[in-house]
C-alpha cells in the first residue's frame, strides 16, 4: 500500500510538474487588465489627480487624526464593483487615518454574516460595516456589536420589516445605512428594452433573499404589469442561469430581451450568441462591468445600471461623526442612493471618466466636509442631499476643475 | 435468440418510457412551448456535462463512495483555464490541457487524501471540496468572469456532441471491455470478496479518481464553453452541480436492470433537465419552480426506488394465483 501511494503521489507530482511547466511556456504576456478588477485611480498619475484626491491642507491631515479601524464584511473585493469600493475606501483610509479589514463571505446566510461580525469585533475593530446584510439578523449584529461597544452599518440594504427598523434605528450602535434604488433599476431596465423595440422579454434574477436583488426583481415584475404589451416570456430566480436563458431562448422564439438583476454580458452574452440570436435578443442589467462598454457600443446591452461602490461612503460618514464624537442625527439615519443608468456608450464613457476615473466621487477633502469635527456646519441633510445628487453629471459639475 | 430481441425491445421501450412520459406531460402542459426541436436541442446540449459529471461520479458511487469534490473541482478547473485565459492569453490546446489537466490532478490529489486518510470518503471529500472551492477565491478572479469568445468553441453544436459521443464510447469500453471495469463492477457487488479474489481495492479506487478526473475535466470544459462565463464558489455551493449529477445517476441506477448503467444515466440526466426546461416552459412563477423541482424529484425517487417492491408484489401475486390453480386442479 505505501508503494502504492508512493506511485500515486509521484503521479500527481510528475503532472502538476509538466502543467506548471505548460503555463511558463505558454504565457506570453502579463497583460492583467481584464480579471474582473478595474484600473485604480492611481494608474494615471497626473498631477491633477494627485492635487484632486490629495488633502488641501483645508482639513487636518492624516497623522494628526485619531487611528480606528472599521471592517467591512462584503462577498468580494475582486470584481468591477468591489475591487473598485475596497480601492475607494482605501483612499478614505489614508486620508482619515482609518484602517479597513476587508472580511470577505462566502455566502449570505445570517450566520456568515453574525460569524463575521462576531470574528471582526473580537479583533477590536471600532466600528462594521456590512454589506447585503438584511432580514432579523441585523437585531442580533447590531446586539453583537453592542456588547463590544463597537459600531454598525449596513450597505446596500435597508431594513424593510418596520419592527425591526425601528428597534434598530433607535439603538445607539446603530449609524445607519445606505441602499440604492434598486426597485427602480429593475422597472426601468424592462422599460427600456422595450423602449428600444423588445417587447418579448425573458426576467432572469439571482437567488432570493438579498434585498438588494429581491427589489429589482420586483421592480421588473413590475414593469410588465404596468404596461401589458411587454409580454414576460418566461421568468427564473437561481443561479443556474445559462441553462434558464437557454430555455427560454430554444421555447420562445419570439423572444427579443432578457432583464437581468446582474451582470447581463457575463451571463447572457455566449448563450445567446451560441442560440444563433446575436443581434436579436438584447440584454438589460443591473451591475457595470468590463464588457459594458463593448455591450453598450454594438448594441447588444439596452441599458446597464450600476455605480453602486459608493454605497459604502455614506455609513463610514455616518460611522466617523460616531466615532469622533460628534454624530449628525441622534438616530440612525437611511440614505438612499441613485444607480447611473447608461443607455449608449458615450453615457458609460463619461461615467468611466468622471465617476469610476482618476478622481473619486467624493474627494478625501469632500468627505471631510461632512464630519461635523472638522467642518462645524455639516448637517445629516447636506449628506442625503449629496447622496441624492449623486449622478455622472453632478460629479463632472462638481469636479469640472480637474477635468479642464 | 427471438425471445432475447424480444426482451431488448422491451426493456428499451421501458427505459424510454420515463422521459416520453415527462416530455409530453411539459409538451402538453405547456401549451406546445416545450418541446420543439429547438428546446430539445437545447436541452440536449445541457445534459452532456451533467452527464459526464455523473459517469465520473458513477464508478466511485457504486463502490459506495460519496465524492463531494467533484463539483468543486469542476468549477476550479474552469476558472483555472478562464484565468490563464484572459491573464496569459494562452493557445486554445493548452487552455484544453489546463483544464482537463487541472481536474485530473485535482481529483487524484483527491483520491490520494481518500487512500491515506482512511477515513470515509464523504468525510474526505466535503473537506477537500471546502479546500477547492476556497483555492478558486484565491486566483483573484471576479465573482463571475466572461470566458473570452475564442476559447468558447467547445460548446458549440455539433462539436460539444461529438466530444460527448466519445466520452460515452471510452467509458462504455472502459466499464464493460476492461480489467479495470470488471474491477469495478466486482467491488461494487462486494468489496471483501474482490479482494478475496485478488483485486486491490486500493489501487482501484485510486484509479476511480484519476478516470473520475478525465470525466470532470471535460465536463467543466463544456460547460464552461457553453456558457460562456465562471463563477467562483464557495461554502459549498459546488454541491449545486453535484447533487442534480447525483439525481440522474440513481435514475440511471434504478434502470440499470434495462439497459447498460451508461445508457441509464444518460436518460436519468436527460430526463432532469426536461424537468428544468419543462417547469421554465410552464411559465410558473420562479418561486415555485423549486417546489415543483422537488416535488417531482421526490416521485421520481419513490417511483425508482420502489420498483422492487412493486415487481415483488405483481409476481407474488402472480405465483400465488399459479399455486391456487395447481390447488384447484390436483383437487
Amino acid at each position: 500500500m505505501k508503494r502504492f501511494l508512493k506511485k500515486a503521489t509521484a503521479l500527481v507530482l510528475s503532472a502538476i510538474m509538466c502543467v506548471s511547466l505548460g503555463l511558463t511556456g505558454c504565457s506570453s504576456s502579463q497583460s492583467g487588465s481584464s480579471t474582473g478588477t478595474t484600473s485604480t485611480p492611481a494608474a494615471s498619475t497626473t498631477a491633477v489627480t494627485a492635487t484632486a484626491n490629495g488633502d488641501s491642507g483645508k482639513y487636518p491631515a492624516a497623522s494628526t487624526l485619531p487611528h480606528y479601524t472599521i471592517g467591512i464584511v462584503i462577498h468580494s473585493t475582486q470584481d468591477f464593483l468591489t475591487s473598485h469600493l475596497k480601492d475607494y475606501m482605501d483612499y478614505l483610509g489614508k486620508s482619515f487615518n482609518v484602517d479597513f479589514k476587508f472580511q470577505i463571505i462566502e455566502n449570505f446566510s445570517d450566520d456568515t454574516y453574525l460569524n463575521a461580525i462576531e470574528n471582526l469585533c473580537s479583533q477590536g475593530v471600532n466600528g462594521v460595516i456590512c454589506t447585503n446584510f438584511s432580514g432579523t439578523a441585523i437585531v442580533k449584529g447590531i446586539s453583537i456589536c453592542q456588547s463590544h461597544k463597537v459600531y454598525m452599518g449596513i450597505g446596500f440594504s435597508q431594513i424593510t420589516d418596520s419592527s425591526i427598523r425601528d428597534a434598530a434605528l433607535n439603538n445607539p450602535y446603530y449609524v445607519g445605512s445606505a441602499y440604492e434604488s434598486d426597485f427602480k433599476a429593475g422597472y426601468d431596465i424592462v422599460k427600456t428594452l422595450a423602449a428600444k423595440g423588445s417587447k418579448n422579454i425573458a426576467a432572469i434574477g439571482y437567488t432570493p433573499g438579498i434585498t438588494c436583488h429581491d427589489r429589482r426583481w420586483a421592480g421588473i415584475l413590475q414593469a410588465f404589469k404596468d404596461d401589458p404589451s411587454i409580454k414576460k416570456v418566461g421568468e427564473y430566480r437561481g443561479t443556474n442561469w445559462t441553462p434558464a436563458l437557454q430555455n427560454f431562448l430554444a421555447t420562445n422564439s419570439d423572444m427579443d430581451g432578457v432583464a437581468i438583476t446582474l451582470l447581463g454580458m457575463e451571463l447572457c452574452s455566449q448563450p445567446i450568441k451560441a442560440a444563433g440570436k446575436e443581434g436579436k435578443v438584447k440584454i438589460a442589467c443591473v451591475d457595470f462591468s468590463d464588457k459594458s462598454l463593448a455591450g453598450l457600443k454594438d448594441g447588444e446591452l439596452a441599458i446597464t445600471i450600476g455605480g453602486q461602490f459608493v454605497d459604502t461612503f455614506f455609513p463610514f460618514i455616518l460611522m466617523y461623526n460616531k466615532l469622533a464624537g460628534t454624530a449628525l442625527s441622534d438616530k440612525a439615519e437611511e440614505i438612499q442612493v441613485p444607480l447611473i443608468e447608461c443607455t449608449t456608450a458615450q453615457q458609460f464613457e463619461d461615467y468611466m471618466k468622471y465617476v469610476n476615473g482618476s478622481v473619486w466621487p467624493w474627494t478625501a477633502d469632500e468627505a471631510k466636509a461632512f464630519v461635523k469635527k472638522f467642518n462645524p456646519d455639516a448637517k445629516m441633510g447636506d449628506l442625503i442631499d449629496a447622496a441624492a445628487s449623486y449622478s455622472t453629471e453632478n460629479i463632472k459639475q462638481r469636479h469640472a476643475q480637474w477635468f479642464k | 435468440m427471438h425471445s432475447k430481441s424480444k426482451t431488448a425491445i422491451g426493456n428499451a421501450i421501458k427505459v424510454l418510457c420515463v422521459p416520453l412520459f415527462v416530455y409530453l406531460f411539459f409538451a402538453i402542459f405547456s401549451k406546445g412551448k416545450f418541446g420543439s426541436t429547438n428546446s430539445m436541442i437545447a436541452i440536449s446540449q445541457q445534459t452532456i456535462a451533467a452527464t459526464l459529471v455523473s459517469l465520473a461520479m458513477a464508478p466511485n458511487l457504486l463502490c459506495n463512495r460519496f465524492d463531494l469534490s467533484v463539483g468543486a473541482i469542476m468549477t476550479m478547473s474552469s476558472i483555472m483555464g478562464t484565468y490563464l485565459a484572459i491573464n496569459n492569453s494562452i493557445s486554445l490546446p493548452v487552455f484544453v490541457l489546463i483544464v482537463i489537466g487541472t481536474a485530473i490532478v485535482m481529483n487524484s490529489i483527491t483520491g490520494i487524501a481518500y487512500l491515506a486518510m482512511k477515513v470515509p470518503a464523504m468525510v474526505t471529500t466535503l473537506g477537500v471540496c471546502m479546500i477547492y472551492e476556497m483555492l478558486t477565491n484565491l486566483l483573484n478572479i471576479g465573482w463571475c468572469t466572461a470566458l473570452p469568445e475564442q476559447y468558447t468553441v467547445f460548446g458549440n453544436i455539433p462539436t460539444c456532441f461529438i466530444i460527448f459521443g466519445v466520452m460515452l464510447v471510452i467509458f462504455y469500453f472502459i466499464y464493460t471491455h476492461t480489467g479495470f471495469g470488471y474491477n469495478v463492477r466486482a467491488i461494487a457487488s462486494g468489496q471483501q470478496i474482490a479482494k478475496n479474489i485478488g483485486i486491490k481495492p486500493k489501487k482501484n479506487a485510486f484509479l476511480m479518481f484519476v478516470m473520475s478526473g478525465v470525466f470532470v475535466g471535460v465536463a467543466s470544459l463544456i460547460n464552461v464553453s457553453i456558457s460562456g462565463q465562471i463563477a467562483s464558489e464557495q461554502y459549498f455551493s459546488s454541491a449545486n452541480i453535484l447533487f442534480n449529477c447525483m439525481l440522474g445517476f440513481y435514475v440511471g441506477l434504478a434502470l440499470i436492470r434495462y439497459c447498460n448503467i451508461m445508457v441509464g444515466i444518460l436518460i436519468g440526466n436527460f430526463i432532469m433537465t426536461m424537468m428544468s426546461a419543462g417547469l421554465l416552459a410552464l411559465g410558473l412563477k420562479s418561486s415555485l419552480q423549486n417546489v415543483a423541482a422537488g416535488l417531482v424529484i421526490l416521485v421520481i425517487m419513490i417511483v425508482t426506488s420502489n420498483q422492487g417492491r412493486v415487481t415483488d408484489y405483481f409476481a407474488m401475486k402472480h405465483k400465488a394465483k399459479e399455486i391456487q390453480k395447481k390447488i384447484s386442479i390436483s383437487g
